[in-house]
């Protein structure tokens, strides 16, 4: 992580720079130092002191007769220059609060670096390297530590089969805060536990002997009740700089996240707290301190924090935790039809719901009935909308996977859809065994 | 009064948490102690002025004005001056004066300017050449009751506190003959402490205060304050992506203000940090 650099070079934007959803693609860290004024033609290079204090004090020896009020430096002491310190009253009760809440997570949060990311740089430096290095959670006492899955992108792609955690590969080492030592900062070697490559989380377990009490689990919250407003906290590793505090609102809730490996989480929090490359994995925490959700994506036209930062809800990795701990993977129950996004499902003048595009032959959508999209004599026509599962509401594609989370494969759900035919719209009661997503 | 709290996206990170009895007090209290910075330079006998970025008011007896190294261009060889832009204290009212460098860290990335007073009280020639002759009848303008910053501590802040970074810049209708200042203050939370980050010259500086509040070119120099108003900090610099970008990320430092504190009385007498002639 230690690739800084002074880079004064670029002093205007590169002209045509798209915006594009960024998930923590470039590692490298430029401190920028910007003067307001950009010396025109001249190159801003630095001198000596002595050059430069000589170079103004030549400037201006042919005015120095007028000045005759000003002190020479040699007449002024110490103690005349030094002002007196005021002494530090105590903290408001707003900052203390976010200061002790800070102080109670900190513990709980970890610095996990790819195994496979030193060599990577080293090897090519100039390259835009995915990330590895990011932050992790605390689960529990025997060592879990969750993260997003990009964070170990590299280690994970090298793992074949079907079940990559079965023989517990060594992925990452992970970097916590002692508590029973009062914050010694200690290494340890993490294996994979269990991956989940459609909502971006893994576990990883501490591998070798934790000292007793050296872990504090996180505090985890309940992301039902946040609201849009409230303050929240963002503890990671941005840019390598460890254990940093950033704290914003949440902006939005029940956002489509478009994660690095390509999937869409659905029900993502929205926040301006500043996220950068670094903070992946890393939790979102309410004003008390609790786990609201996993900072996962930013979206931004630099690669930096623009203000639009997303992470997945805490309700979600609850459920998910639990079934890569105890199965290493997790199964997902799938309709086996693919859902139109958001823009095709207007321009079809589709309102409320998720309209299927097209269904798998075979499938549990196209054993139940369902219509996928189909051209018709006078045109396409929309295929299937489904408004209601289990009597949950459906409102887009993202609700849609969000309400599939919380049944199983192989149980059958019913769907309130809406179907477009000769005679127009029909409202009807479809059965679905679900199955399992590949 | 001119200012306002900028940083228009962060607005609602700042309301968020902030005060704002206690911001608006923070503003109130700090604004007067900071300075603008420019560059003034004759081209073809017209006078342009640029200005560089912002500084905090020392002391009165120099009077010494704080800002960064590396946002003073080289001026050896230039007829380029310095000028600084201050409000006085009492009245409220604008002066531009002189400056010339009394000492500078560049491995801290830390400079300090002294006030020169001019005659007849407003901003004087940029060409170097107009000088009035030795020994003729011309009353030094008297220098504005400055107000200088009020110094707090670094080594008892903790990372969670809010911490408030202000900036002084010309307004756009301010001309050479009647200076207005336009201050801008920018709220955030204290992020980290003892970062290290590389300095102008190619070492590195220690010990520096990491801070979400906005922090750029225009209030690079300026005073980072807690919420009593104490100097706790000197915004320098801002870490972001390898790829080009105008804007901050959420990550900038601050030079501690026990370091200002050690480091600039010392510069001020004997010109350099180590305090030996």
């Amino acid at each position: 992580m230690d690739q800084l650099a002074c880079n004064r070079a670029r002093a205007t934007p590169r002209a045509g720079a798209r915006v594009k959803q960024c998930c923590f693609r470039s590692t490298r860290l430029v401190v920028r130092i910007q003067a307001l004024a950009q010396s025109d033609d001249r190159e801003l290079a630095y001198t000596t002191r002595r050059g430069f204090v000589a170079g103004v004090l030549g400037a201006w020896g042919g005015v120095g007769a007028l000045l005759g009020s000003v002190r020479p430096a040699s007449a002024l002491t110490l103690e005349q220059v030094t002002p007196p310190v005021v002494p530090a009253p105590p903290l408001p009760p707003r900052e203390a609060a976010i200061v002790s809440a800070f102080e109670r997570a900190n513990y709980s949060i970890v610095n996990v670096v790819d195994i496979l990311l030193p060599g990577r740089a080293a090897a090519n430096p100039e390259v835009d390297i995915p990330e590895g290095n990011g932050t992790g959670l605390i689960w529990d006492a025997e060592g879990h530590i969750v993260t997003n899955y990009h964070v170990v992108l590299n280690s994970l792609k090298g793992l074949t089969g079907p079940n990559p955690a079965a023989n517990r590969p060594r992925v990452a080492k992970v970097t916590l805060l002692n508590a029973a030592e009062g914050g010694l900062e200690q290494t340890f070697d993490a294996v994979l536990v269990g991956a989940d490559r459609t909502r971006d989380l893994v576990v990883l377990q501490l591998a070798g002997a934790v000292p007793p009490g050296a872990l504090r689990p996180a505090a985890l919250g309940s992301s039902s009740g946040v609201r849009v407003g409230q303050q929240c906290l963002a503890i990671g590793n941005p840019f390598g700089f460890s254990h940093t505090l950033t704290t914003g609102i949440v902006s939005a809730l029940n956002r489509d996240i478009k994660s690095q490996l390509g999937t869409t989480i659905p029900g993502g929090i929205q926040t301006d707290a500043a996220i950068n490359p670094g903070n992946s994995g890393g939790p979102l925490l309410d004003s008390s301190g609790a786990v609201i959700g996993i900072n996962t994506a930013i979206f931004t036209p630099t690669g930096s924090s623009a203000g639009v930062g997303f992470a997945i809800p805490v309700d979600m990795v609850k459920s998910v935790v639990p079934q890569l701990i105890a199965n290493g993977r997790v199964v997902r129950p799938s309709l086996d039809a693919q859902i139109a996004p958001d823009t095709v499902a207007a321009r079809l003048n589709v309102g409320r719901g998720a309209l299927i595009q097209s269904v798998t032959a075979g499938g549990a959508a196209e054993k139940a009935g369902l219509l996928p999209t189909r051209r018709g004599l006078s045109g396409i026509v929309a295929g299937d909308v489904i408004q209601a599962i289990n009597g949950r509401p459906v409102n887009s594609a993202g609700d849609l996977l969000v309400a599939l989370d919380g049944l199983a494969a192989g149980e059958r759900a019913e769907l309130r859809i809406v179907r477009s035919g000769d005679q127009g719209l029909q409202e009807l009661s479809v059965a679905v065994t679900l199955s399992a997503e590949k | 009064m001119a200012g306002l709290v900028s940083g228009t996206s962060q607005q609602s990170q700042a309301a968020a948490f902030v005060d704002d009895a206690v911001s608006t007090s923070v503003f109130r209290a700090g604004a007067a102690s900071v300075a603008s910075i420019a560059i003034v330079r004759a081209k073809a006998g017209v006078a342009t002025r640029d200005p560089i970025g912002s500084g905090i008011v020392w002391d009165a007896v120099g009077p010494h004005v704080l800002t960064n190294f590396h946002i003073i261009p080289p001026l050896n060889g230039t007829n380029a001056l310095l000028e600084v832009t201050v409000t006085d204290a009492a009245n409220g009212t604008v002066t531009t004066l002189g400056a010339r460098v009394a000492g500078t860290d560049s491995i801290h990335d830390l400079a300090v300017l002294q006030l020169l007073p001019r005659a007849g009280g407003g901003p004087g020639e940029a060409v170097a050449g107009e000088v009035a002759a030795p020994g003729s009848d011309v009353a030094a303008a008297p220098v504005p009751a400055l107000a200088p910053i009020r110094l707090g501590t670094s080594t008892d802040l903790r990372v969670g506190q809010a911490v408030y970074a202000l900036g002084c810049l010309p307004s756009p209708s301010s001309s050479p003959q009647t200076p207005v200042l336009t201050t801008t203050m920018s709220a955030g939370l204290l992020s980290g402490l003892q970062r290290s980050i590389p300095s102008p010259v190619g070492a590195r500086i220690y010990g520096m205060l990491q801070t979400d509040a906005v922090i750029n070119a225009a209030n690079s120099g300026g005073p980072l304050l807690d919420s009593a108003g104490r100097l706790v900090g000197l915004n320098t610099a801002v870490g972001r992506n390898q790829t080009v970008s105008a804007r901050g990320s959420g990550v900038g430092f601050a030079l501690p203000a026990d370091l200002l504190a050690d480091v600039v009385p010392k510069l001020i007498v004997y010109g350099n940090p180590y305090g030996k002639k």
